[in-house]
C-alpha cells in the first residue's frame, strides 16, 4: 500500500493521477456525512444554536423529533412525505419552502431524495449527538483571561511560557521536540525575521565566535533596537491594514490617495518607537478626534483614507466595514451586508451600525511645511465632512433599495457590546476646521506668490531686451520666399470624433481613444506618435490643439514633418519636428532638426513661453520652404529659417516624455497669398516684429502688476486671517478684512487690466473677417475693468469675506455623476466622535477579538504557521485554534504589557519553540502522530516574501540603498532603484514584476502572504538583470576576503544560505566551478560569479529554515 | 495502507493541483492543513474533474470594446426597413418599456446609460451560411463558413454600460463590486496540467483597461501568465537579461539541483523543496517549450496562410491563433486572447462604425475561421471550446450620425467545439435585437457551460469564507450542449 501511495504521490506531482471515482453514488444514506453537512449548510443558521426561528432546531435528529412551534420536524414512523421537514424543503410555492427565498438555495431533487431515504431509513443518527454549542460560548467571544502556565515534565527543554504551552501538547501527544538549530541558522532565521534582511559577514562572524551564554539574547535586543525593524514589520502590517498608492484609470485617482507613503513612515516610526499596538489602531480610526493638531499622527488615518472610492460611497464603506472587521476584530461582518450572518451573532442591522461609525467620514489633503502644491506633497487624512448623513439598512444588501424608515445609529453587535456605547460629539480645534491656521500655511502661499513675482519680473526683463533687439534691427531688409506649388490638397480637418485609422497610423507609445480627443498616456522620455497616413503638401499651414496633462520631465508636444514618405504599417523619422514643452523650469516652443543624426535645438528657434498643464493650447504652425511660423495660441513665437534643406513628406503628430490630449487637427496647403515673416526682419504687413517686441513687453509689465498685486492681495489676507484668530472682533482686524477685501479687488482690476491689454493687441492685428468679434472681445474687456474699479470705490459691506488661503484640500468625490466633482465639503468644527467610540471598543480590554487576533498574526509571520488558520476570521466559521489557551495568554501578555509589540517579539523568538531545527530527518515517530505539526514539535520553513527576496539580493552585494521614508519608487524607476522594496510604488494597477512572481500583496485584501512554488520563480531567480549582476558583485566581495576557493565556497553557504556546507556539498561546488572556468573566456571571477548564482536560486536562499 | 499512510496521501494529492505548478502548496496547502473549524467540510481541488468532461481545453477570444449584435451574429433587417425612424415611431415602441429598461445598473459617471432612440440601419449585408443556415453578416465571412461547427447565443445580456463590464464578463462582478477570479483563473485552480512543460493557463493580447490580474482571492499563483507571440522575447523573464551563456547556465542548473537533492537527506519530506526542484525542471523547460510554441516554421506555409501570417490585418492575430492551437496541442488548459486592447477597446465604435468593424472583422475573421477549420480538420476541436465574445452588443440606434452606443440588453456570444451542439442558434432578441426576450443569458451562464463541458462543479470549487451568489455561479446553457 505504501507503493501505491508514492505512486499516486508521483502522479500526482506530474499532474497525470487519473480521475478518481468520486462521484460515485454509495447505496446507504450516513446522516453525518450526507446529511447533517446539508441542514448545517442550509438550516442551522436559523433553526440551531444561532437562531431558533419558530421554536424549532435541527441540529440533531433528537431535536428535529422535539420540533418547534408547528409540532415535529421530524416523524421517521410515519408517511416519508408527511414529515414536515419534507413538506417544507419540497414545497412548490416559494413563498412557503425552507430556506426562504433569497435566503439559501432550494434543496435540489437529489438532495431531497437523499433526506427522505434518510427518513426512510427510520433517520438514524448517533446516540451521543451533541446539539451546537451556544454562540455565546464560542472561545473566541469571550473575554481574555491569562490562563495559568501549565507545569509540563519536560521543564528543562522550556525557555519561557510559550514553551511551557507547547510542551503541554508534546507531553499529551508523546512528541518529542527537535533540538535546536545550528547558530548560523538562528542567526539568519533572526535576522530575516527581526529586519527582513540576511546577517552580514560580520555579524556571523561575531556570531559563531561569542562564547557568553546570552550570545542570542544580545542578538535579539540589536535587532529589534535597529530601525530596519520598523521596515520590516511595517510591511507585514501593511499587508493587513491594506496599504495601497493611489490607483485609477489613466491620471484620474479613483482609489486611496496620492501621498500614502506618509501613513507608511508613520507604521515605520511607531514600530520603531514600539508605540502600543492599541495606541496604533486608535490612532488609525480617529486620530483626528484623537490628535486633530498633530499631523504627525493624523498620517495614521490614511488606514481609512485609503478606502477612498471616488465613484460608489456604498464600495467605500463596505471595504471599510469588511476590512475593520476582518483585520483588526476577526470578524467577517461583510456577511451580513445582505442577510442576518450565517454563523456568527451578527444581524443584518448590526452590518449597518457598523457602517454608522464611518458615514460621516471623508477624506482631506493637509498642507505640508514648504510645499503649497498639494500635488507634489501633502498628508492624506480623514475628517467627519458629513455628520448629518444618515445610514441606512439596504434591504438585501441593495444600495438602491435603502429602507428609509429608520435611521441606523451606530453600535457594535450585542453580544460583543461590554457596555453601551458612549458616542460623545468631539470640538476639534481651530486648526482642525481651518487648517490654514498651522503656522507654515501661510508662509508656503506668500513663498508661493514671491516666486511667481520673481518669475515675471525676470520674463519682463527679456522683453524689454527683445524690444531692445527688435529696434535695432527695425532696419533690416525683408526676405522673402516663393511660394511653392501645391498641387491641390484636400484639407484635412480632425476633430478626433473617432480615431479613423485610414487617416492615422498609431505609433510608438499608449494612445487611446475618446470622442473629441486622444490620449497619450505613455509616460518617460521617448517618441510617441501618431503619423498621418497621407503625406503633408510642401509648404503648409498645420493647427494643433492640444492640452498636456503631465509627464516626468519634457513634457513636449508637437508635429514633425518631412519624414520619408510615409509608408503603411510603420513609422517614419521625419527630419523637423516643432514643439511646444511645458518642462519648467524652460518652457518653451522649438523648432528643431535632424543634422544628419544629431537632433538640433537651434537657439534662434526657440522662445520661452508661459505652458501651464491640464490647459488647452494651439499650436499652429505655417512653412512655405525653409521659412516657418510658429503661433502659440495665436500669438507668432518663433520665426525660424531652417539652414537645412526640406524634403516634403509624411507628418506626425507627438509627445515626448509627456501625457497628454490632442483635440484638433488641421492641415491645408499654405495659400500663396500668406506672407510669412522672416528671422530679423524689420516690418511686415500685417504684423510687425516691433510691435510685437512692444506688446509683449507691455503684456509682461501687466503680468509683473498682476504678480505684484498677486502678492499684496496674499500678504493681506494672511494678515487679515491672523488678525481674526488673534482678536476676532478687533477694529485693527476689521481693518484687516477690509484690505483683504480690497487687496483681491485691486488684483481683479489688475488681471482685468492685463486682459485689456491683449485684447487690444489682437483687435489691432485681427484680420478683417475676426475683426467684429475682436471688437467684441475688447468692448467686454473694458468693460470688465470698468466695472472692478467701480467695485474698488464702493463701500465694503458687513459680511463681505474675502478668499481664505486654503490649509487643506477635500478629496473630491464623484458620487452624483454629474461628471464633475460633487459640491465642496466644509470642514466641521466638530467631529461626531463615532469613531473615536469605535476606537475605544476596539481597543478595550473586555474587547475579546483584538488582542487575539493581534498575537495570531505576530505569530504566524513569525512562525509562517498561525495559531488560528483564518486569520482573519475568529468567528464560528473560522478554524479551531490549535492551542487556545497559548493563544489567550500571548493576549493576556500583550495587553498587560502596554500592547508592546516588541515585548511580543521578545517573548515568540527567545522560545525554545522557535528555536527549533525544521529537519525532518528521522522524525518518523513525530510525522506518524502529528504530520501536519499541529503540535509544534519542529519549526516550519518559511518561503521568503518577495520583499525580502529582493532585498536580500542587493544586501548581500552590498548594493541596498539605505535611506528610509519617503514618497514611494515609482513603477518607472523601479529597476535602477536600489531602495528596500518597502518603499516601492504599490497599487491595485501597479506592482513590481519581480516581486509580483514572489506573491507580493494583493491591496485589496491580504491577511496571509501566498508561499507559492512556480516556475516563473525560477525563471525570475535564474534570470533577471537583478540576480545576474548582483552575482558578480558579491562573488567579488567574498573572493576579496576569501581567495581560496574552498573558504568561498564556505563563506558563500553561510552567508547566501545560512548553511555550513558539507563535503559532498563542497566537492559538488568545486566541480562546477572547474567546469565553468573549461568555459570558452570564463575567469575564475566569471566561475564564482556562477556559484553565487547558483547559490541565489537554492531552495534555502528564498526559504527561512 | 495504515491510517497515516492513508490521510498522508489524500492530503498531499493537492500536489496535483499543479496547474502553472504546485499551487496547492500556496493557499489551497494553507487552508486545507490548518482549517479544522468542520469535519469534512471543505478540501482543496484535487485536480481532478468533479465529473466526466467533453472538453480539456478553452480557447477564449475576447473582442474588447464590444462587437455589434446585429452586425455579426444576430442581424436584424428591421433596423434598416426603419433606419432614421425613432423608435417610437417603429412597431417596436414598447422594447422602451421602462421595466424592460429598470435592468441597468448606473455604477459609474462614464456609463453610457443614454438610450439611442433613433434606428440606425444594419451597415452590413448577411447570409445564411451552411446547412445550419445560420446568418452571419459579411464581415465575417471565414467565420461564416466554419457556421456549422458554431453554437451561437443571441441572447446575452449584462447588467453595467460602462466598460467595466469586461471585468463581470470575465469574473461575473463589475469593476466597481472589487476584484474576484476570473474564469479562467477558475479552470486553472480547479483543474490540474495535462503538460508538465507549459504553463496552464496562458493571455495574449492587450488587456488595459480591466484588471490585469486574474486569481484574485485564489491567489497569484492562478493569474494568467502572459504571453507574446515575439520569439525574442514571448515571457517575462524568460531569457537572461545579462549576457550567460546557455553552457554556463546549464552547469549551473545541474548544480542547483545537486545541491538541493542533498538537502533533502536532512528535510527527506520538504513538499516546498520538492516542488521547487520540480519547478526549475519545468522552468528550464519552459525556456525551451515557450520559444517553440511561437516558432510558426515548424508550420506548413498552408497552415500559416490560411491563419492569414502572410496578410499585414490579420498577421498578428493570427500568430495568436496559430499559437492558441499549438498550445491547445501541447495540453494547455485555458487560453485567453484579447483582440483590440487599449483604451476602452477597439471595438468601442461610438463613431464611424462600419470603417471601425470592418478593419477590425478583417483583423480577426480569417484567423478565427482558420481556427475552427484547423481545430476540426486535426480532430482537436471535440475536446477544445472555442468562445467568442465581447463585454457588450451595441445599441440599435444611433450614436451620432455613424456610430452605435453601449447596449447591454441584448447581445451574441457563441461557442464552438468543447463537446457542444454544432450549428445551432439559441435565444434571440426582439426584431430591431434591443432586448434579449428568448432564453435569456446574463454572462455566468457562459461559464457555467464552459465549466460543465470541463467537468467541474463551481460550487465544490468555493473556498471557506467566500461564499459566491447563485448568480455568480450561473447556469450551464443546456440546450447548446451535444
Amino acid at each position: 500500500m505504501r507503493l501505491t501511495c508514492t505512486l499516486c504521490m508521483t502522479f500526482a506531482l506530474l499532474g497525470v493521477c487519473s480521475p478518481q471515482p468520486a462521484f460515485s453514488e454509495s447505496a446507504a444514506v450516513d446522516y453525518l456525512t450526507q446529511i447533517k453537512p446539508l441542514l448545517r449548510e442550509r438550516c442551522f443558521a436559523c433553526h440551531g444554536s444561532l437562531k431558533q426561528e419558530a421554536g424549532l432546531r435541527l441540529d440533531t435528529v433528537e431535536l428535529m423529533k422535539q420540533g418547534g412551534d408547528s409540532g415535529p420536524a421530524l416523524t421517521p414512523e410515519g408517511d416519508v412525505d408527511a414529515n414536515l421537514i419534507i413538506e417544507r424543503v419540497a414545497e412548490p410555492d416559494a413563498a412557503l419552502r425552507m430556506p426562504p427565498e433569497f435566503e439559501g438555495e432550494p434543496f435540489s431533487t437529489e438532495q431531497i431524495a437523499l433526506l427522505k431515504s434518510w427518513i426512510a431509513a427510520g433517520a438514524p443518527g448517533p446516540s451521543d449527538e451533541e446539539p451546537e454549542q451556544d454562540p455565546r460560548q464560542h472561545w473566541a467571544f469571550q473575554t481574555v483571561e491569562r490562563p495559568d502556565v501549565p507545569d509540563v515534565p519536560n521543564a528543562q527543554w522550556g525557555r519561557n511560557s510559550v514553551d511551557a504551552f507547547i510542551a503541554a501538547g508534546h507531553h499529551e501527544h508523546g512528541l518529542t521536540p527537535n533540538d535546536e538549530a545550528s547558530r548560523v541558522q538562528l542567526l539568519r532565521r533572526l535576522s530575516f525575521d527581526l529586519i527582513g534582511l540576511p546577517p552580514t559577514a560580520e555579524e556571523i562572524a561575531d556570531c559563531l565566535n561569542d562564547s557568553s551564554t546570552d550570545w542570542y539574547e544580545k542578538t535579539v535586543d540589536r535587532l529589534l533596537a535597529d530601525p530596519r525593524h520598523g521596515e520590516r514589520w511595517a510591511r507585514h502590517w501593511m499587508d493587513i491594514w491594506r496599504y495601497s498608492d493611489w490607483w485609477g484609470y489613466n491620471n484620474q485617482l479613483r482609489n486611496s490617495q496620492q501621498h500614502m507613503w506618509h501613513w507608511r513612515d508613520w507604521i515605520v516610526e511607531s514600530l520603531n518607537r514600539d508605540t502600543p499596538y492599541d495606541e496604533m489602531l486608535r490612532l488609525m480610526l480617529a486620530a483626528d478626534e484623537l490628535a486633530p493638531g498633530d499631523p504627525d499622527k493624523l498620517r495614521a488615518t490614511a488606514f481609512l483614507a485609503r478606502n477612498f472610492y471616488i465613484f460608489n460611497r456604498t464600495r467605500w464603506m463596505d471595504e471599510t466595514v469588511e476590512h475593520v472587521g476582518k483585520g483588526l476584530l476577526g470578524l467577517t461582518t461583510n456577511c451580513a451586508k445582505c442577510h442576518d450572518h450565517k454563523f456568527d451573532p451578527i444581524d443584518q442591522v448590526d452590518y449597518y451600525r457598523m457602517r454608522a461609525f464611518f458615514e460621516p467620514y471623508l477624506v482631506r489633503m493637509d498642507m505640508v511645511p514648504g510645499e503649497p502644491d498639494f500635488t507634489n506633497d501633502g498628508i492624506p487624512r480623514v475628517f467627519d465632512g458629513l455628520p448629518e448623513e444618515p445610514t441606512y439598512l439596504h434591504i438585501r444588501g441593495d444600495e438602491a433599495q435603502p429602507d428609509e424608515s429608520e435611521v441606523i445609529a451606530p453600535g457594535v453587535p450585542a453580544l460583543l457590546e461590554f457596555e453601551p456605547l458612549k458616542v460623545e460629539q468631539v470640538v476639534l480645534p481651530e486648526v482642525a476646521a481651518e487648517p490654514a491656521r498651522q503656522p507654515w500655511v501661510l508662509q508656503n502661499h506668500i513663498a508661493v506668490a514671491e516666486k511667481k513675482l520673481a518669475a515675471v519680473v525676470a520674463k519682463q526683463e527679456s522683453a524689454q531686451a527683445r524690444l531692445e533687439k527688435a529696434e535695432r534691427e527695425a532696419n533690416r531688409e525683408v526676405e522673402e520666399s516663393t511660394p511653392e506649388e501645391s498641387p491641390g490638397f484636400e484639407p484635412i480637418h480632425e476633430t478626433f470624433a473617432t480615431l479613423d485609422e485610414t487617416r492615422w497610423k498609431i505609433g510608438a507609445g499608449t494612445w487611446s481613444h475618446s470622442p473629441g480627443q486622444v490620449q497619450q498616456s505613455l509616460d518617460g522620455p521617448q517618441r510617441s506618435i501618431l503619423q498621418l497616413l497621407q503625406n503633408a503638401p510642401p509648404d503648409f499651414e498645420a493647427t494643433l490643439r492640444f492640452t498636456i496633462q503631465g509627464g516626468s520631465r519634457y513634457r513636449s508636444v508637437g508635429i514633425a514633418f518631412d519624414g520619408p514618405a510615409a509608408t503603411e504599417g510603420q513609422t517614419v523619422d521625419p527630419k523637423f519636428l516643432v514643439y511646444a514643452s511645458a518642462h519648467a523650469p524652460g518652457q518653451k516652443v522649438q523648432a528643431s532638426y535632424d543634422d544628419n543624426g544629431t537632433w538640433r535645438y537651434p537657439g534662434d528657434g526657440n522662445e520661452s513661453v508661459e505652458l501651464a498643464l491640464d490647459t488647452p493650447y494651439t499650436l499652429r504652425l505655417q512653412v512655405r520652404g525653409p521659412l516657418m511660423n510658429v503661433f502659440l495660441n495665436d500669438e507668432l513665437t518663433v520665426i525660424w529659417r531652417s539652414p537645412v534643406s526640406r524634403a516634403p513628406g509624411a507628418m506626425q503628430l507627438v509627445t515626448f516624455d509627456a501625457l497628454a490630449t490632442f483635440q484638433e487637427f488641421h492641415l491645408t496647403a499654405l495659400p500663396s497669398d500668406v506672407k510669412l515673416k522672416t528671422p530679423g526682419s524689420g516690418s511686415m504687413e500685417d504684423v510687425n516684429q516691433l510691435a510685437e517686441a512692444r506688446h509683449a513687453l507691455d503684456m509682461a509689465t501687466a503680468r509683473v502688476e498682476v504678480a505684484q498685486a498677486e502678492l499684496a492681495s496674499i500678504l493681506a489676507r494672511a494678515r487679515a486671517m491672523e488678525s481674526a484668530w488673534e482678536s476676532p472682533a478687533s477694529k485693527q482686524a476689521e481693518e484687516h478684512r477690509i484690505e483683504a477685501i480690497r487687496s483681491e479687488q485691486r488684483l481683479v482690476v489688475h488681471e482685468a487690466a492685463a486682459r485689456l491689454i491683449e485684447a487690444k493687441f489682437a483687435l489691432e492685428r485681427a484680420a478683417a473677417d475676426k475683426r467684429k468679434d475682436a471688437e467684441e472681445k475688447f468692448a467686454k474687456a473694458e468693460e470688465t475693468l470698468a466695472k472692478a474699479k467701480e467695485v474698488l470705490k464702493k463701500d465694503i459691506a458687513e459680511d463681505a469675506t474675502y478668499t481664505k488661503l486654503p490649509g487643506a484640500k477635500w478629496s473630491a468625490t464623484r458620487f452624483q455623476f454629474t461628471g464633475k466633482d460633487d459640491p465642496q465639503v466644509d470642514f466641521p468644527q466638530t467631529s461626531t466622535g463615532r469613531r473615536t467610540a469605535l476606537a475605544k471598543w476596539v481597543t478595550d480590554h473586555r474587547n475579546p477579538l483584538t488582542a487575539r487576533v493581534a498575537v495570531n498574526h505576530i505569530w504566524t509571520r513569525h512562525f509562517g504557521q498561525p495559531l488560528v488558520a483564518t486569520t482573519f476570521d475568529f468567528g464560528r466559521n473560522g478554524a479551531t485554534p490549535t492551542h487556545p489557551e497559548l493563544i489567550d495568554w500571548l493576549a493576556a501578555e500583550l495587553m498587560d504589557n502596554g500592547w508592546s509589540m516588541k515585548h511580543i517579539h521578545r517573548v515568540i523568538v527567545t522560545s525554545s519553540t522557535y528555536r527549533m531545527a525544521s529537519t525532518t530527518a528521522g522524525s518518523e515517530q513525530q510525522l506518524a502522530k502529528d504530520p501536519d505539526n499541529q503540535y509544534w514539535w519542529r519549526r516550519v520553513p518559511i518561503r521568503l516574501e518577495s520583499q525580502a527576496v529582493r532585498d536580500s539580493v542587493l544586501a548581500l552585494a552590498g548594493t541596498l540603498d539605505a535611506t528610509m521614508g519617503g514618497p514611494s519608487v515609482p513603477p518607472k524607476d523601479q529597476d535602477k532603484s536600489r531602495r528596500r522594496s518597502l518603499y516601492f510604488y504599490h497599487s491595485n494597477n501597479d506592482r513590481n514584476l519581480l516581486l509580483t512572481t514572489f506573491d507580493e500583496a494583493s491591496v485589496t485584501e491580504c491577511y496571509r502572504r501566498e508561499q507559492s512554488v512556480v516556475p516563473q520563480q525560477a525563471l525570475a531567480l535564474s534570470n533577471s538583470g537583478l540576480v545576474l549582476e548582483s552575482s558578480g558583485v558579491i562573488a567579488a566581495a567574498l573572493t576579496a576576503r576569501h581567495p581560496d576557493e574552498e573558504a568561498f565556497i564556505k563563506q558563500a553557504f553561510l552567508q547566501l544560505l545560512g548553511i555550513e556546507a558539507t563535503g559532498t556539498e563542497i566537492a559538488a561546488c568545486q566541480s562546477a566551478l572547474s567546469a565553468w572556468k573549461e568555459l570558452p573566456e570564463a575567469t575564475d571571477d566569471s566561475a564564482r560569479a556562477n556559484l553565487i548564482w547558483t547559490l541565489i536560486n537554492h531552495n534555502d536562499f528564498v526559504t527561512l529554515r | 495502507m495504515n491510517d497515516y499512510q492513508l490521510n498522508h496521501c489524500q492530503r498531499r494529492t493537492f500536489l496535483a493541483d499543479m496547474g502553472m505548478g504546485f499551487t496547492g502548496l500556496a493557499l489551497g496547502a494553507m487552508l486545507q492543513k490548518e482549517s479544522h473549524a468542520h469535519e469534512g467540510a471543505w478540501a482543496p481541488p484535487t485536480g481532478n474533474p468533479h465529473f466526466q468532461p467533453k472538453a480539456k481545453s478553452v480557447i477564449w477570444l475576447f473582442m474588447n470594446g464590444g462587437v455589434s449584435q446585429m452586425e455579426s451574429f444576430d442581424p436584424k433587417p428591421m433596423l434598416s426597413k426603419y433606419g432614421g425612424k425613432t423608435i417610437a415611431e417603429t412597431p417596436f415602441a414598447d422594447t422602451q418599456d421602462p421595466e424592460k429598461l429598470a435592468l441597468a445598473r448606473v455604477s459609474a459617471p462614464d456609463a453610457n446609460g443614454n438610450q439611442r432612440n433613433k434606428l440606425y440601419p444594419l451597415q452590413i449585408g448577411f447570409k445564411k451560411h451552411g446547412e445550419s443556415g445560420i446568418e452571419i453578416s459579411d464581415w465575417f465571412p471565414h467565420i461564416g463558413k466554419q457556421a456549422d461547427k458554431l453554437a451561437v447565443v443571441r441572447s446575452m445580456y449584462t447588467t453595467d454600460s460602462n466598460h467595466g463590464a469586461q471585468t463581470q464578463f470575465h469574473s461575473g462582478r463589475h469593476l466597481n463590486d472589487g476584484a474576484f477570479p476570473t474564469l479562467g483563473a477558475w479552470v486553472h485552480y480547479g483543474l490540474g496540467a495535462l503538460n508538465e512543460n507549459l504553463p496552464q493557463f496562458i493571455s495574449m493580447g492587450k488587456r488595459e483597461y480591466w484588471n490585469k490580474r486574474d486569481g484574485h482571492y485564489l491567489g497569484p499563483a492562478h493569474d494568467a501568465v502572459p504571453m507574446r507571440v515575439d520569439p525574442k522575447n514571448p515571457l517575462d523573464f524568460s531569457q537572461p537579461e545579462v549576457e550567460f551563456s546557455r553552457s554556463a547556465q546549464q552547469i549551473g542548473q545541474d548544480l542547483i539541483q545537486q545541491l538541493n537533492n542533498h538537502r533533502q537527506i536532512e528535510y527527506p519530506r520538504d513538499q516546498a523543496m520538492a516542488a521547487r526542484i520540480a519547478s526549475y525542471e519545468l522552468a528550464f523547460r519552459m525556456q525551451t517549450s515557450i520559444p517553440n510554441i511561437v516558432d510558426f516554421s515548424q508550420e506548413s506555409a498552408a497552415t500559416q496562410e490560411l491563419y492569414g501570417l502572410n496578410q499585414p490585418h490579420c498577421r498578428e492575430f493570427g500568430m495568436q491563433l496559430l499559437a492558441a492551437r499549438r498550445l491547445v496541442e501541447q495540453g494547455v488548459r485555458f487560453i485567453q486572447i484579447q483582440h483590440g486592447g487599449g483604451g476602452a477597446g477597439a471595438w468601442d465604435a461610438h463613431g464611424k462604425l462600419k470603417a471601425n468593424h470592418t478593419k477590425n472583422s478583417l483583423a480577426v475573421d480569417q484567423p478565427i475561421g482558420a481556427l475552427l477549420q484547423d481545430l476540426d480538420q486535426r480532430g482537436m476541436l471535440d475536446e477544445t471550446l472555442v468562445v467568442f465574445a465581447s463585454e457588450f452588443g451595441r445599441t440599435p440606434g444611433s450614436q451620432g450620425s455613424d456610430g452605435r452606443d453601449h447596449h447591454i440588453y441584448g447581445f451574441s456570444v457563441w461557442m464552438a467545439g468543447g463537446g457542444l451542439k454544432r450549428g445551432v442558434v439559441h435565444g434571440a432578441t426582439d426584431e430591431i435585437g434591443f432586448h434579449a426576450i428568448e432564453n435569456r443569458h446574463y454572462v455566468t451562464d457562459i461559464h457555467a457551460t464552459i465549466l460543465k463541458q470541463l467537468g467541474l462543479d463551481s460550487r465544490k470549487l468555493e473556498i471557506p469564507g467566500r461564499k459566491r451568489l447563485e448568480i455568480d455561479h450561473g447556469h450551464p446553457i443546456d440546450e447548446i450542449i451535444a
